[in-house]
């Protein structure tokens, strides 16, 4: 036992929202100078355990001490005077200032007015100190990286005096090579001191840095145990609670399986579905430029694109559908010249979208669960059916929902992610296009995904998967095409033993196969 | 506030049907309910304080004089009506753009190009046919052209939002003002009537002039227009395509795009329709109440429109009821002008701050919640 009081102690935290129990009389406690993870599947209460300590949800019951002493933070502002930052998945920096203006925001200095030197005299120290570096001060937000403004957050916290550092799920942003970065930038300030929280559904992850991990599952404490005493198999079976269904999933999820059956198809060469030539695109402004010579999708085909953040994807799959207009090219899908066609007339003709953004370009927040779950769904069914198309999807993507009627946003990330991609797989169209199908599901809901869109292929369909999850294409996809700043910079086809994904990973970042 | 709800629904509960209906449900709608009971009485709470600054017994005046002028007899209830209409009209208009996200704030320059353009083609169609015809054939085409008066007078904002992406809000508002000096330019000049001392153009044909409905007041059949045009409208928004559509684009237009909603098309057709209607509110005006072209014709109908939409929520079967209230407040406030010297604009006053409460209220809860 250690001398010091723990550094966060949460007895009996209880919380509800209307209908669902989040957490239920869950104990928490993290010694000072730890990794702690705190692990469990979507909507098990990882989220609101953290968002109740950081001072953003209230509890209903129940205690928190921080370094022995007991608190009632009512809102996180409270919570980053005694030292506890969070670093979420969805940033809260202000995206048209620089990475020093941000610093700003929340750094006074001397004086009435800010200064801009002392500043970044300020961060470039924090900066070296921890060595964790932003290369360029002076751009806007929104044109870093993701790598990098994920940075940026933890600086902000160093720089206010953080000691306790929540990172919610942090590396479901970020492209793979980089997760190694993120985690030994993490270990590092755990070796200055620094203690942390980190929340993940990943095991793998858990292994990799944490001292001690808590389960959490349907809003209960399973147990805190020392990573050392514990073995994978043991967690993943408290994660998902022991029952026959999930060993079924669990081996479908294991490798071969799904292999076999999605390996490549008799494809009929002359049963184009989408083809590209010659695309360019080149907007200055926003730094996004696009050059692809020749894409092919076939009937009956999935082509997995693969590609660091901000590689292209976007921008081709947005030329594709005509929110932007190529400079050059031509695209033809089932045979029809598109590129003159407005995006909803090239959506009719039968192109189905999962969104890159699901909050930004995916949902209505205001609207009811019933109409985002079948919008879209208009254009060729009549009104009266939409809400049994809705009740239908809710069901076969087990969307976790009360009523239809609800608003959408008081469901949870991962319910949102399986109510969209239940939407658009369900849409009638011919080619699918899919940005991170399973982005923050659970392994059983990745695993029920990826059986639909195979069983789909085998029923013609084609697909375009962009996904940052290479063992996901690899299981999907026929081929994987992967993008370099805006092209394609190779294409891996796969073999008996699959796909080799260090060739893949050397593409990815620019380097060229012969 | 828990109390109430429960015996409420116990109450509803007692009645069989209502047994399917959802508890969330009904706890939903008591709550809207209350929120506007509580934001128009907090309003009128607050205008009377301002009302004491003028006068210890203003507030009562302004009460009882409300009562007088609405409901004291049906004929005063009439003439209040009348005042509805072009507000109805223009906040029907409003709540569609508002449903696509566009921001209409140019009803009074719609209203005003809507009058110019019906009493010129009405005047220019009466000489050509030496008014032999029928007076609702000289109605319909008055009608038409106060239609098609606002909706040019929205076309070009409407083109620089879809072509070049460009503040509607501004070019709208702008666009009020061009209106108003046009009425100024016709009624001072070129199209004045001598007889008159005043500034004002000459009337339109008494053939062409919108009979009354209920006699003694000066309530016409244009009223039936504005109860149609609600009826059609809830029927676009709940029960169509179009309808659907509105919402989606106006909701998150990125979303909307990747379901193939044409977003440019329900922006164009939202915007039409709202300028079409205030138009068509400026020619009934014209044809039912003025019949000439004046600098007062509009006390501010287009700025009422936008927040009765707002207060409506867009939903259409809920404007005439603001609208009416609105009226009702302008009456009284028109006839205390003379006694109280109490500006009409105190009208505005008050509904901002129902507004003001009303949307305070709703974030409030919507936190609570």
């Amino acid at each position: 036992m250690s001398p010091y009081p723990p550094a966060i102690e949460m007895r009996g935290i209880t919380k509800t929202f209307p209908g669902v129990v989040a957490l239920d009389n869950v104990d928490f406690m993290v010694e000072k100078g730890e990794i702690h993870a705190l692990l469990g599947e979507n909507g098990a209460g990882k989220t609101t355990l953290m968002n109740i300590l950081y001072g953003f949800y209230q509890r209903d019951k129940g205690e928190v001490k921080v370094y022995g002493e007991s608190v009632n933070f009512k809102n996180p502002r409270e919570a980053m005077t005694r030292g506890i930052f969070m670093v979420s998945q969805h940033f809260s920096l202000i995206e048209e200032f620089t990475p020093w203006e941000n610093v700003a925001m929340i750094y006074r200095g001397s004086g009435l007015t800010i200064n801009k030197r002392e500043v970044i005299v300020l961060l470039t120290e924090v900066m070296s100190n921890y060595g964790i570096f932003i290369e360029n001060l002076e751009v806007p937000i929104k044109k870093l990286s993701v790598v990098d403004k994920q940075k940026l957050e933890i600086l902000k916290a160093l720089i206010c005096g953080g000691n306790i550092l929540i990172f919610d799920e942090p590396t479901s942003v970020l492209p793979p090579q980089e997760v190694d970065a993120l985690l030994n930038t993490i270990k590092k300030l755990n070796n200055r001191g620094k203690t942390i929280i980190y929340v993940t559904h990943k095991i793998g992850e858990v292994y990799r840095i944490a001292n001690k991990v808590t389960v959490l599952r349907a809003g209960k404490n399973l147990g805190t145990f020392d990573i050392t005493e514990i073995k994978p198999e043991t967690l993943v079976e408290l994660i998902l609670g022991v029952d026959r269904k999930f060993e079924k999933t669990y081996e479908n999820f294991s490798e071969s399986n799904i292999i076999v059956q999605s390996g490549v198809a008799s494809l009929n060469p002359e049963e184009v579905v989408l083809e590209i030539s010659n695309l360019s695109y080149l907007d200055k402004r926003e730094g996004r430029q696009l050059k692809i010579d020749n894409l092919v999708v076939h009937k009956g085909e999935v082509v997995g694109i693969a590609g660091l953040a901000n590689s292209g994807q976007k921008t081709l799959v947005e030329c594709i559908i005509g929110v932007r207009k190529a400079d050059r090219g031509d695209i033809k899908f089932k045979n029809i010249h598109i590129n003159k066609l407005p995006p909803h007339e090239r959506i009719s003709l039968g192109i189905s979208i999962l969104p890159e953004d699901r909050m930004t370009e995916g949902i209505y927040p205001e609207l009811s669960i019933q109409v985002n779950a079948s919008a879209g769904h208009h254009k060729i069914h009549p009104l009266k059916e939409l809400k049994n198309i809705a009740t239908s999807i809710v069901k076969e993507f087990n969307v976790k929902a009360k009523s239809l009627r609800d608003p959408i946003v008081v469901l949870s990330g991962g319910n949102i992610q399986r109510l969209l991609v239940g939407k658009t797989l369900t849409k009638k169209a011919d080619l699918y296009i899919l940005f991170h199908p399973t982005r923050g599901l659970d392994i059983r809901s990745t695993s029920s995904v990826h059986e639909k869109i195979l069983s789909m292929k085998r029923e013609g369909k084609s697909f375009i998967i962009i996904s940052e999850d290479l063992e996901e294409l690899a299981k999907l996809s026929d081929r994987i095409v992967v993008m370099y700043e805006g092209h394609i910079n190779g294409t891996v086809e796969r073999t008996e033993k699959g796909y080799d994904l260090y060739k893949i990973g050397e593409l990815m970042t620019g380097g060229k196969i012969g | 506030m828990d109390d109430i709800f429960r015996v409420t629904f116990r109450l509803m509960r007692s009645i069989n049907f209502i047994n399917k209906i959802n508890r969330h449900l009904v706890r939903r709608i008591l709550l809207i309910i209350g929120i506007y009971i509580i934001s128009i009485i907090t309003s009128l709470v607050l205008t009377s304080l301002t009302l004491i600054v003028i006068d210890m017994k203003a507030p009562l005046d302004f009460f009882h004089t409300l009562y007088f002028a609405v409901l004291s007899d049906p004929i005063r209830f009439s003439n209040i009506l009348t005042r509805t209409i072009p507000v109805w009209l223009i906040a029907l208009g409003i709540s569609c753009t508002l449903r696509v996200g566009f921001y209409n704030i140019g009803g009074d320059g719609q209203f005003l190009f809507g009058a110019i353009l019906a009493l010129g083609l009405v005047d220019l169609f009466y000489g050509l046919t030496g008014g032999v015809l029928p007076g609702p054939i000289y109605i319909i085409f008055a009608l038409i052209g106060g239609i098609l008066g606002g909706v040019l007078s929205i076309v070009i904002p409407l083109l620089l939002k879809v072509w070049r992406n460009s503040s509607e809000v501004l070019a709208t508002i702008l666009l009020n003002n061009i209106a108003f000096l046009l009425v100024e330019l016709l009624v001072l000049v070129l199209w004045r009537d001598p007889l008159v001392v005043e500034p004002v153009s000459f009337a339109i044909p008494e053939v062409a002039r919108l009979p009354l409905l209920v006699p003694r007041s000066s309530l016409h059949f244009g009223v039936i227009v504005p109860v149609l045009l609600t009826i059609l409208i809830y029927f676009i928004f709940n029960k169509s395509v179009l309808g659907l559509e509105f919402l989606l684009t106006g909701v998150n237009k990125s979303a909307a795009i990747y379901d193939g909603v044409n977003i440019k098309k329900s922006m164009i057709v939202a915007a039409l329709l709202s300028g079409g209607l205030a138009g068509l509110a400026g020619a009934i005006e014209l044809l039912g109440v003025s019949y000439r072209l004046f600098r007062g014709l509009t006390v501010g109908f287009g700025t009422a429109g936008v927040i009765v939409a707002w207060l409506s929520k867009s939903n259409p079967l809920v404007i005439p009821a603001f609208a009416l209230l609105f009226s009702s407040l302008f009456a009284t406030a028109d006839a205390l002008q003379r006694t109280l010297q109490l500006p009409v604009g105190f009208v505005y006053t008050t509904f901002s701050m129902m507004l003001l409460v009303l949307i305070f209220m709703e974030k409030t809860f919507e936190r609570v919640r």
